[in-house]
């Protein structure tokens, strides 16, 4: 599915990695190089999942994250259905990719094959399951945090 | 090594062995050895430079020595297209024209001082990010996109890795 609708990431010199991944964090649909291990892409979705239904529960507008690691970028990409995720060279432009990952996201969802797909996949996991509540300690705490770093 | 003129030497640049003259006709030095070995043919200038740590003023030297000594060959032709061709940003230009209308010069040329660059000196890797400054310039999602997706087709052959 990735090499037929992201044709310009895939292969292009300096990208690693292109990963598709639902909200739950499954890997749907993933092209690599031969040299990256594959096993790590599940880590990467789960950890998308994350950052951004953190971003989502928090009501922050975010829809792209761009992490640098120690040898390249991980730059990631939220829609109505599911996460894009990129594994690049550091040195690889972040506005190439954002302009490929801009006309290829369009394409993919204009597909109605793929939107009905797409329409079956799962939506973020319902964090009210699992919600936690702080004791006034924790709150000071975090208080104390935020005011430390003018609110931040 | 003071006073050497050889061109600058660009980190995407993409260096071999030179097939008519070897490393062991030269004395070298253990840094310029050091580069000879990782020279394959396929690792840039700055990959070398990361993986030997190496400052800018010794990879100048060095990269300039050796090819004043005939040692290497350019593999890629990005030294010769670093600029960004005149051409290429008139079609851009152009293009963003059908969107915004005759405008789109004036737009260009904003953009460009907003980014600090000169017209006629434009390095190729900031036409990634020229083209998706100029898409804002656009009202309409929709044309935003197609804007995106014409100018992509013109500016995504070069090599920006």
């Amino acid at each position: 599915m990735i090499e037929q609708y992201f044709p310009y990431l895939v292969g292009r010199k300096g990208v690693s990695a292109v990963v598709l991944c639902d909200k739950r964090g499954q890997v749907r649909s993933s092209w690599v190089i031969p040299k990256l291990n594959r096993d790590v892409l599940g880590e990467i979705c789960e950890q998308m999942v994350q950052a951004f239904s953190l971003a989502q529960e928090l009501q922050f507008d975010v829809e792209e994250l761009v992490v640098p690691f120690e040898k390249g970028l991980l730059y990631a990409r939220i829609t109505d259905w599911f996460l894009l995720a990129v594994v690049a060279r550091l040195n690889l432009d972040v506005s190439l990719l954002r302009l490929m990952v801009n006309v290829h996201l369009a394409d993919f969802m204009k597909n109605k094959k793929i939107l009905r797909m797409l329409k079956k996949w799962p939506d973020w996991p319902s964090l009210s399951t699992a919600a936690i509540s702080l004791d006034d300690i924790e709150v000071q705490f975090i208080q104390q945090l935020t005011e430390e770093h003018g609110g931040r | 090594m003071e006073g050497r003129k050889h061109q600058p030497i660009r980190p995407e640049m993409i260096f071999k062995l030179s097939s008519r003259r070897s490393p062991q006709e030269v004395k070298l030095k253990s840094l310029e050895w050091a580069v000879i070995t990782q020279l394959n043919g396929e690792k840039t200038v700055a990959q070398i430079a990361e993986i030997l740590a190496l400052n800018q003023e010794e990879l100048q030297d060095i990269f300039g020595r050796l090819i004043e000594e005939g040692l290497l060959e350019l593999v890629n032709q990005s030294s010769t297209n670093y600029v960004v061709p005149h051409h290429l940003l008139k079609e851009i230009e152009y293009v963003l024209t059908l969107y915004v209308g005759p405008i789109a010069s004036i737009l260009v040329d904003d953009v460009l001082t907003e980014m600090k660059i000169d017209r006629k000196n434009m390095e190729i890797r900031y036409l990634p990010f020229l083209v998706e400054r100029l898409s804002y310039e656009i009202h309409s999602p929709e044309k935003q996109l197609n804007f995106q997706r014409e100018a992509l087709d013109i500016i995504r052959d070069f090599d920006y890795a």
